[in-house]
């Protein structure tokens, strides 16, 4: 994996398509909120399904404070849509499914040669893609749980919001 | 975060900093969606709409108007606005969707455009307000990108939603 993955380093600016077919630039997904950014395997895996449902479980709590998800994986467009949809979530999911970025980010899961898919990998990402969080998900138990996740947000929330403390009169 | 003032009127108003010409479906008379400048007192029962939509350039040739009646609005936190709101992230998004805000806390309406009548057809905020289908040329109205979800909050009260982040914060 790249060191600029690590906390401290900066995320690539990744240019893909979102679910929709859309082209999409991580640094304008992120905007200025606090952002997960995960890679998973693909719609087939169901420890991807498994931890997905997690994080739509989560997305009622993110959706009302200023912090966003995004998904990637080597899914294209119409079966990550199907995806998103099935499992009700609300966010972007990107789409690789010619591997731009596999190796480039050193996440190529070089023990799956059927599906040849990113490592699952989670980071909690500042607004200037700065990585704040890390995880290595290739073990089920390596992945953030949601708790880990509320507490990563809300260190990085507490970081950049200058009223995180409450104004006076 | 800009917005502008926008109503659907009959004849080309004043002061209006863009006029789209629209014909309504149902009977096909014409009509216009004008535009002003925020700075203006509001013009008429017009509401506030996301910038992004007068820019022209997008191929929508289909408008959802979602608007009350009257003076009639609810709060921006109902809960019937915000499951709206969802069902919008949840489904394939248009070339544009806005929130059409009365003040800094009344939503009295939406807006969403697209190229074919199936991106429109099944508007959730059609289910709150009484919607008209209208035409429009391609290339009057503008893009909006969906947001990358799945926040349903306004970044600053009186700002329409998708706008997407305080103004001015680092990006």
């Amino acid at each position: 994996m790249l060191d600029d993955l690590r906390p401290g380093g900066r995320f690539p600016d990744l240019e893909l398509s979102d679910h929709a077919g859309n082209p999409r630039r991580l640094s304008a997904l992120v905007g200025g909120d606090p952002t997960l950014v995960h890679f998973y395997r693909g719609w087939w895996c169901p420890k991807e399904q498994r931890f997905l449902r997690n994080l739509v479980a989560l997305q009622d709590e993110v959706e009302v404070a200023y912090t966003r998800i995004v998904s990637v994986s080597i899914d294209p467009p119409d079966l990550a849509s199907a995806f998103r949809a099935g499992l009700g979530a609300r966010w972007t999911f990107l789409c690789d499914p010619e591997r731009r970025y596999v190796d480039a980010l050193g996440l190529r899961e070089t023990t799956d040669t059927l599906n040849d898919p990113y490592v699952p990998a989670a980071f909690v990402l500042r607004p200037d893609l700065e990585v704040h969080a890390f995880w290595n998900g290739y073990w089920y138990w390596g992945r953030p749980t949601n708790e880990e996740l509320r507490q990563s947000f809300r260190e990085v929330t507490r970081d950049i919001r200058p009223d995180w403390e409450v104004p006076g009169p | 975060m800009t917005w502008l003032w926008l109503e659907l009127v009959a004849e080309v108003p004043s002061r209006a900093v863009a006029t789209v010409p629209v014909s309504r479906v149902d009977d096909g008379s014409a009509a216009f969606l004008a535009f002003w400048s925020k700075d203006l007192d509001r013009p008429g029962r017009a509401l506030r709409v996301d910038a992004r939509l007068a820019d022209g350039g997008s191929p929508a040739t289909w408008v959802s108007w979602c608007r009350a009646d009257a003076e009639q609005s609810y709060a921006f936190d109902d809960g019937a606005v915000g499951g709206a709101l969802r069902q919008s992230l949840s489904r394939p998004w248009p070339e544009a969707r806005s929130t059409l805000l009365v003040d800094w806390s009344r939503i009295a309406g939406a807006i969403a455009i697209a190229a074919s009548v199936e991106g429109i057809a099944d508007d959730p905020f059609a289910r709150i307000f009484p919607r008209q289908l209208l035409r429009v040329d391609a290339g009057m109205l503008g893009f909006i990108d969906a947001p990358t979800g799945p926040g349903i909050t306004r970044y600053g009260s009186g700002n329409p939603w998708p706008w997407d982040r305080y103004a001015g914060q680092v990006t």
